[in-house]
């Protein structure tokens, strides 16, 4: 470590708890003697508590390994700590502890004097927690401790305190005492859950503001941006004035940043976890809530250094889940552990996996729905009549996940005994995927006329449109992160879903009231579910049914109204 | 400072001058019992006076592990050596094993039958090298685990070993957990090196005059107490959590069926279901995490509902 960037972790509690978790007891031991021009030995024996009972336990050397050795602690009173003033007295006093100089004092000691906290009063002084367990559980009287008299003092004592009745309002001091001065806690009792929880909504607040931040070494694409991914910052801030960027590596093309109108796009070096953990370094302390998609592990350096320089801000974790993926990850891994336990809200897009999570790991898992945003004020209402006899499927065609060559071949196999009916297949086609088109084209020739390929289709009123002309959505994915987007658009647009069992397909058709699933990689039994639900005679029925369904589940604005509850909404 | 002295057949802990007989050797250095007492069959011969013996020249070492060690050992003595029974021994946090060996031999050597279970958050091989090295071991296990929440029988555990050499980070769950584990007339000695924290969590479940304390160095001490005599319970399990987030439900319900649903009423409601959900799941009662969840979205659709 370099003399200077000693000197500026000495700038923030943040930072220097950074230090202590990151350098060794010696290492800050020689800065700190450097900067004092002192001899380590000495500096060691250097008495940084003149009240403590036995004086060797207040030298230097005990205050610093105190400090590493329960810094989890110190970072978690940091936290319960009320007020700007504690918490700068409380850097000071840990600053003081790194290097003992006078300036650290006469700083907590000024900020003591502006005495902000709200309790005036009698304050009834707790010198054994041992004895006064009784009262103090009682949780109404107003408490002093001396928080000065032992090294570990600073932490422990309120820590027992909240042991014994948690939730006291916490007010650190360096005030004149006698002829000295004294470090003390003023602990204010808990208010009523319900009081504080009215008091909190009622206090006005400054938009909130949000970083969703690319998965892996890449950056957000495209077509990401009115995906889930780009429409939930979207709505975070159109509904609730969040202010709110996607960060990642630098991409091109964004077209459909026009769809989201102030959401920004702000561009690291490179997609590495030294480019995200150095952003989120320099950021954290204004970010209000981070949002991740997926827990892969690069995202586990970045959570811990945003929780490190802002322990109070949130991080809300979308699973991007599927049960292939899910079970394969070892939950009981100390370092996913920690991160899973550092994520506010985790969630998944479908009941399913939320329910098999909710059960396999000790995290609370939420379901936000994968929803439909229409990106237009018009009015939308599917009509049975105007729609074709269209099967539509939309993704990534030819791709191992979308497995598209069992829809053609279910579909050639289906051809005769759906005289009339087209497959029209939207998306970009994989270049791998020719060479089996070729021999589909070869085998099925009378078919070019009824199977289309439309392209990648980047305006959404045009793909809108498609999905509007078609009665049945098809999907024949292997696997899916929960219920994909394709499935809420075909819904709102009154599109009949077939589809096969991945996690969530009970949930895409409704178990079955607008749709039908096959087997996955099942040819013959999806071409016998797209007889069954082309000739349906209550196909309309079931078109109403999935938009009437659609509306009441899949819809964006919805689920982001839950997000922000569950993710900004008072604690209790 | 403490000390641990043998004077005249007695070992004496003393401290600030005041001195306190631990074990008085007398009786036992003339029987000269085969131990393990269970184990006649093996023939090497070990008896009381050696293993007495031993335990003297082991120690004290003042200030440091092997002397926690020896007091240990003159604590369980004092105890194993009134019974013929086989003990069952938890070691809570066993870490490097520095602990586990001397656990491992004194159990061993009143009776191979007895058995000691040294519970980590993580596997250590230095463990095992310590534990090989045990002359006589009884039946030794070790368990990775979670502090706080060990799979573990509830009861089963005569003597129980909070090593606080480990940083624990919720030292009032370990002893609680320990209290689970111990039998009503169980034991339980607390180690605490630096451990400040832990220290006083113990301090707040046994009183002074129900424990005993040995003050081995300035930040480590040894403290030792009956299970029977515990005098407080944490706040977590005093308020009944189970109990209170069923009556939540039972709220959360009858809100919902209610007519007149206030907007801060069902936010308030909602905030206390989403707590008690994370209570849920940090303490693995998945059924109960379930149920308010399933209520929590209830209360959000109606919440939903009510907004303009």
């Amino acid at each position: 470590m370099e003399q200077k960037d000693f000197c500026d972790y000495l700038s923030s509690y943040e930072t220097m708890s950074y230090m202590a978790k990151t350098y060794g007891y010696e290492e800050i031991l020689a800065q700190a003697a450097t900067l004092m021009q002192a001899d380590p030995a000495d500096l060691e024996y250097y008495p940084v508590m003149e009240s403590a009972a036995e004086k060797l336990r207040g030298v230097y050397q005990y205050a610093l390994k105190d400090f590493q050795k329960h810094i989890l602690h110190y970072d978690r009173l940091y936290g319960r700590l009320e007020g700007s003033a504690s918490r700068i007295i409380f850097a000071n006093l840990i600053g003081y502890r790194i290097v003992p100089v006078s300036s650290f004092l006469e700083q907590a000691y000024h900020i003591s004097l502006e005495n902000d906290f709200p309790a005036k009063g009698f304050f009834e002084e707790v010198a054994s927690f041992e004895r006064n367990k009784d009262w103090i559980e009682d949780g109404t009287s107003r408490i002093l401790l001396d928080v000065g008299k032992d090294i570990s003092d600073l932490w422990v004592k309120p820590a027992l305190l909240d042991k014994i009745c948690p939730g006291y309002g916490l007010f650190l001091r360096y005030e004149s005492f006698g002829e000295g001065c004294r470090t003390v806690i003023y602990a204010t009792p808990p208010k009523k859950t319900l009081d504080r929880i009215y008091e909190q909504l009622l206090q006005p607040k400054k938009p909130e503001r949000i970083v969703a931040l690319a998965p892996y070494e890449r950056g957000w694409n495209n077509a990401e941006l009115v995906k889930d991914c780009g429409v939930i910052p979207y709505l975070l801030h159109k509904k609730y004035g969040c202010d709110v960027s996607m960060v990642g590596a630098p991409g091109t093309d964004y077209t459909n940043l026009s769809y989201i109108p102030g959401v920004k796009l702000e561009f690291l070096t490179d997609g590495t976890v030294k480019a995200k953990t150095e952003y989120i370094e320099k950021e954290a302390k204004n970010i209000d809530c981070l949002v991740l998609r997926g827990a892969y592990p690069d995202y586990i350096p970045v959570v811990d250094t945003y929780k490190r320089y802002n322990p109070m801000g949130k991080v809300f974790l979308p699973l991007d889940a599927n049960s292939l993926y899910m079970d394969r990850i070892q939950w009981t891994d100390p370092d996913f552990k920690r991160f899973m336990g550092q994520c506010d809200v985790i969630s998944t897009s479908g009941p399913v996996m939320q329910k098999h999570l909710n059960e396999k790991w000790p995290w609370v898992i939420e379901h936000i729905p994968n929803g439909f945003y229409r990106f237009s004020d018009e009015e939308w209402n599917p009509v049975f009549e105007k729609k074709e006899n269209i099967i539509l499927t939309a993704g990534r065609l030819g791709s191992e996940q979308k497995a598209t060559h069992v829809l053609l071949e279910a579909f050639a196999e289906a051809s005769g005994q759906l005289p009339g009916w087209e497959l029209h297949l939207a998306g970009h086609v994989e270049a791998s995927f020719g060479e089996y088109l070729d021999m589909f084209w070869e085998k099925y020739p009378g078919l070019k006329e009824r199977v289309r390929f439309l392209g990648h289709i980047t305006d959404r009123k045009t793909l809108y449109e498609e999905y509007l002309k078609s009665k049945v959505f098809a999907l024949t994915s292997t696997w899916e992160g929960g219920t994909p987007n394709v499935v809420a658009e075909a819904l709102y647009a009154g599109n009949v879903i077939a589809i096969t069992k991945i996690d969530e397909y009970e949930e895409a058709t409704d178990g079955g009231r607008c749709g039908m699933a096959a087997e996955i990689g099942d040819v013959a039994g999806f071409r016998n579910i797209l007889v069954t639900l082309c000739k349906e005679q209550d196909l309309e029925a079931m078109s109403r049914h999935a938009y009437a369904y659609a509306r009441k589940h899949y819809d964006m604005e919805r689920a982001v109204e839950k997000l922000y509850s569950l993710i900004f909404g008072e604690e209790a | 400072m403490g000390d641990l002295i043998y004077r005249e057949n007695q070992f004496i802990y003393t401290e600030q001058g005041k001195e306190r007989p631990l074990l008085d050797c007398g009786d036992y250095l003339s029987n000269k019992s085969r131990i393990s007492m269970h184990c006649l069959e093996d023939q090497d011969i070990y008896t009381l006076p050696d293993l007495l013996t031993d335990i003297r020249k082991q120690g004290p070492c003042r200030g440091n592990d092997a002397f926690a060690a020896a007091l240990i050992d003159v604590l369980l003595a004092a105890r194993l050596i009134r019974t013929s029974q086989p003990v069952r021994i938890l070691e809570y946090g066993c870490l490097g094993g520095k602990f586990s060996y001397y656990l491992a031999s004194i159990a061993g050597a009143f009776c191979e039958a007895s058995s000691l279970v040294c519970a980590c958050d993580r596997m250590d091989m230095e463990w095992m090298e310590q534990v090989a090295d045990v002359k006589k071991l009884p039946r030794v296990s070790f368990l990775a685990g979670d502090y706080g929440d060990l799979p573990l029988q509830k009861g089963y555990f005569d003597i129980i070993l909070i090593n606080g050499t480990v940083d624990f980070v919720d030292p009032c769950k370990v002893v609680s957990d320990a209290l689970r584990l111990a039998s009503d007339d169980g034991i339980l000695l607390c180690y605490t090196d630096a451990s400040p924290l832990l220290e006083g969590v113990f301090k707040l479940f046994f009183e002074k005059d129900k424990r005993e304390d040995y003050e081995i160095s300035a930040f480590a001490r040894l403290m030792c107490a009956k299970a029977e005599d515990q005098s407080w319970t944490p706040w977590e399990e005093k308020q009944g959590f189970e109990k209170n987030a069923e009556k939540h439900l039972r709220q959360a319900q009858d809100l919902l069926m209610g007519d007149t649903k206030d907007g801060r009423e069902l936010a308030g409601m909602l905030n206390i279901l989403k707590q008690d959900a994370k209570t849920a799941a940090a303490t693995g009662r998945v059924g109960l995490k379930l149920r308010l969840q399933e209520q929590k979205e209830k209360l959000m659709d109606c919440e939903r509902r009510k907004r303009p």
